[in-house]
């Protein structure tokens, strides 16, 4: 074999040839699987920040969709309710509010000793209803189906592109989502004055305040008749939002509840998603903060304080009790009749054998024009003392009510005479009864002819002698006009729950404005006659249970003299 | 042994060139890779926190101005030329608000005569700027 031997530099040459290339496409291959994991590192980054978006939206979603679960209102919190006749997260603290005023005015009651047989017994009930109405928005709350559905409603209309195919968020349903207490100590969205808690039931609220408002502190236990009431804090001006997970943990009301707090009303809420068909299994979790974004004050919106007047007339003949009545708010002449026949005199021997017809004008205090402000004023004595307690009240339904207001009421109130009860109360003219207009009105009830009950002699009764005429008739038959024209919820025929008090004695007037005189049938003049008109304040708190504040009574007893020998 | 020895120098630079050729290649795309996720990213962010700031006021007038603002306060560095938003939609009804952002991007090495790529993204909040109804 003949043939050309290569040199061996050519060997070398041909093997090293094509090396370069080798190594690029080798570097080339690193760079692009490189570049490939790069690539799909940063997609999963990348959709593992749409999955937390979208988690972070959906849990927004629930933080602010929560306000729209609702319970109904249980009596007597209805006057606590929205449009909707419902209580949610917006209101809950209403609820709670009006609970907590209800139980300090039991213990302001107790310890003035003028609390009834029922005030304790109410105050529990107070508590029960609430607490009730406070569990069944617990259960709804801290339930996940609504939750879920509320995460999904939002998690649908996100989808992760950058994972497989266009995948949705959608809630995880295996556990339940935990929830929390949040910004334990700030305000809740209840305002309130101290001056609206009786002073004397030592019941402490302590206060947020936020600019020119005071406000009751959420998540802070307050006692008051050895109950505890908790508010929901919403800081005023915010609005839903995200917090942080650490925030959330350390307030879950799971793992650190209220103190003294049953089944704490939750305002955050957390959220778990995951991407639906993909393999990746991207899960995030988010946490929410809600807020209603509206205020209310602490008060018992359905409520009055109540004045009533009352007039009795005892009948004295030479110092004996004879006969004992009512008379009414309008200046009539009275006198004694047998019961057998209410239309005849009764007549009533002397010891000197004389006979004689008992007659009196009382009412005349009432004569017309009179309003509430000037029966009080013209009995006179130390009016200052009636306000503070019955302002206190009012500021229970409308917390800036001052005394002169209460007094421009009084003396804008005209006695009626078919009515002896006049209410205090709130006007609203929004539906979920929040900023009260005060007024004052009368209760028209169906008011019969007085009834004299007998007298210790037992020898007479009372009968009209210019009997009402036909309009008055017709104005007393009338049956509470308020409660169905002015405002429909108020019920005048309340039950009391406190016990009355004498808050004022006034001066005795004689022969001014009610007078008597004797008619003698026969026999000789015995002694003189006169009248004397004794006038009694009285204030019976109440607790607000059954939508009475408290009740002013004004008691003016007529005493009528015949006979008298000194 | 000299023809052979230019023959050896001629073929590395050959291969070294091709060699390079294909890195740049492979690092251009990879530039380019970078640039349109980082751009889509940020994309997305803007998006997000448009729809955010959109999401807590009070009517769509003030709505689309919180968004609009949002956008104006991301400044463009010099690939990314247009961002604006393309579609906005306030939904009282179902308490949503969208917002859809489009980011033009120019690359740094156009790739078979494209210059300029335009991203989209679009994000949906719930809306919590309203108080409770009564």
């Amino acid at each position: 074999m003949k043939g050309k031997l290569l040199p061996k530099s050519c060997f070398k040459l041909r093997s090293c040839r094509g090396n370069a290339i080798v190594l690029a496409l080798a570097f080339s291959a690193f760079l692009l699987l490189f570049g490939y994991a790069a690539f799909q590192l940063a997609n999963f980054f990348g959709a593992s920040e749409e999955v937390r978006n979208s988690v972070d939206a959906g849990a927004l979603n629930v933080a602010s969709k929560s306000i729209f679960l609702k319970v109904p209102a249980i009596k007597p919190y209805d006057d606590c309710v929205d449009l909707v006749s419902q209580i949610g997260l917006t209101n809950i603290n209403r609820v709670w509010g009006k609970a907590l005023l209800i139980n300090a005015n039991v213990q302001s009651m107790e310890k003035e000793s003028l609390s009834g047989a029922t005030a304790t017994k109410n105050a529990s009930s107070a508590m029960a209803i609430a607490q009730e109405i406070n569990d069944s928005l617990f259960r709804l709350l801290t339930g996940t189906s609504s939750l879920s559905s509320m995460f999904n409603q939002l998690g649908s209309l996100r989808h992760s592109k950058m994972l497989a195919g266009s995948s949705s968020v959608s809630a995880t349903s295996n556990t339940s989502w935990p929830k929390a207490a949040l910004l334990r100590g700030r305000s809740s969205n209840l305002t309130f004055d101290q001056t609206e808690i009786p002073p004397d039931a030592g019941v402490s609220i302590p206060q947020v305040s936020i600019g020119n408002e005071e406000f009751v502190p959420g998540y802070t236990p307050i006692a008051a008749n050895k109950n505890f009431f908790s508010f929901v804090s919403f800081i005023p001006g915010d609005k839903p939002q995200l917090v942080s997970q650490s925030l959330f943990e350390v307030n879950r009301i799971d793992t650190n509840p209220i103190p003294n707090i049953i089944n704490p009303i939750p305002n955050g809420f957390s959220a778990t998603g995951s991407v639906t068909n993909t393999s990746s299994g991207l899960v995030a979790t988010a946490f929410g903060l809600a807020n209603p974004q509206k205020q209310y004050t602490l008060s018992i919106p359905h409520s009055y304080v109540s004045i009533k007047i009352t007039n009795e007339q005892d009948w004295y003949v030479e110092g004996n009790l004879v006969a004992q009545g009512q008379y009414t708010l309008q200046p009539l002449i009275w006198h004694l009749a047998p019961y057998s026949n209410p239309n005849a005199f009764a007549n009533v021997t002397l010891k000197n054998g004389a006979v004689i017809h008992c007659l009196a004008r009382v009412g005349g205090e009432y004569a017309q024009p009179v309003t509430l402000w000037d029966v009080l004023k013209n009995g006179g004595g130390d009016l200052s003392s009636l306000w503070p307690p019955m302002v206190q009240r009012i500021k229970e339904i409308k917390p800036d009510f001052t005394a002169n207001e209460l007094i421009a009421l009084l003396k804008s109130q005209r006695i009626t005479h078919s009515s002896s009860q006049y209410l205090i109360y709130p006007k609203y003219s929004s539906g979920d009864a929040t900023n009260p207009t005060i007024t004052i009105g009368p209760v028209s009830s169906i008011e019969t002819a007085p009834s004299f009950q007998p007298g210790v002699a037992g020898s007479g009764n009372g009968l009209w002698i210019n009997p009402p005429d036909d309009d008055d008739k017709q104005a007393v038959l009338l049956s509470n006009p308020m409660a169905s024209v002015v405002s429909p919820w108020i019920a005048p025929a309340y039950q009391p729950d406190g016990i009355e008090k004498l808050a004022l004695t006034q001066a005795d007037r004689k022969d001014n404005p009610n007078y008597d005189w004797p008619f003698y049938v026969s026999g000789a003049p015995e002694g003189t006659h006169y009248a004397i008109l004794k006038s009694n304040v009285y204030w019976e708190p109440d607790s607000g249970f059954y939508q009475c504040l408290g009740q002013l009574r004004i008691a003016h007893r007529t005493n009528c003299y015949f006979a008298v020998i000194n | 042994m000299q023809a052979c020895s230019s023959r050896r120098k001629g073929s590395s630079i050959v291969e070294t060139l091709a060699s390079l050729m294909l890195i740049i290649a492979i690092a251009v795309a990879a530039l380019d890779l970078i640039m349109l996720i980082s751009a889509s990213q940020i994309n997305e962010h803007l998006a997000e926190n448009a729809a955010r700031a959109a999401s807590s006021q009070i009517c769509e007038l003030d709505s689309r101005a919180a968004a609009a603002t949002s956008l104006m306060s991301y400044h463009p560095s010099s690939n990314i030329s247009n961002v604006e938003m393309i579609d906005f939609k306030y939904d009282p009804g179902a308490e949503t608000v969208r917002v859809v952002t489009s980011m033009a991007i120019e690359l740094p090495v156009p790739i078979v005569k494209t210059k300029f790529v335009n991203l989209r993204a679009d994000a949906v909040q719930p809306i919590v700027g309203i108080p409770a109804p009564f």
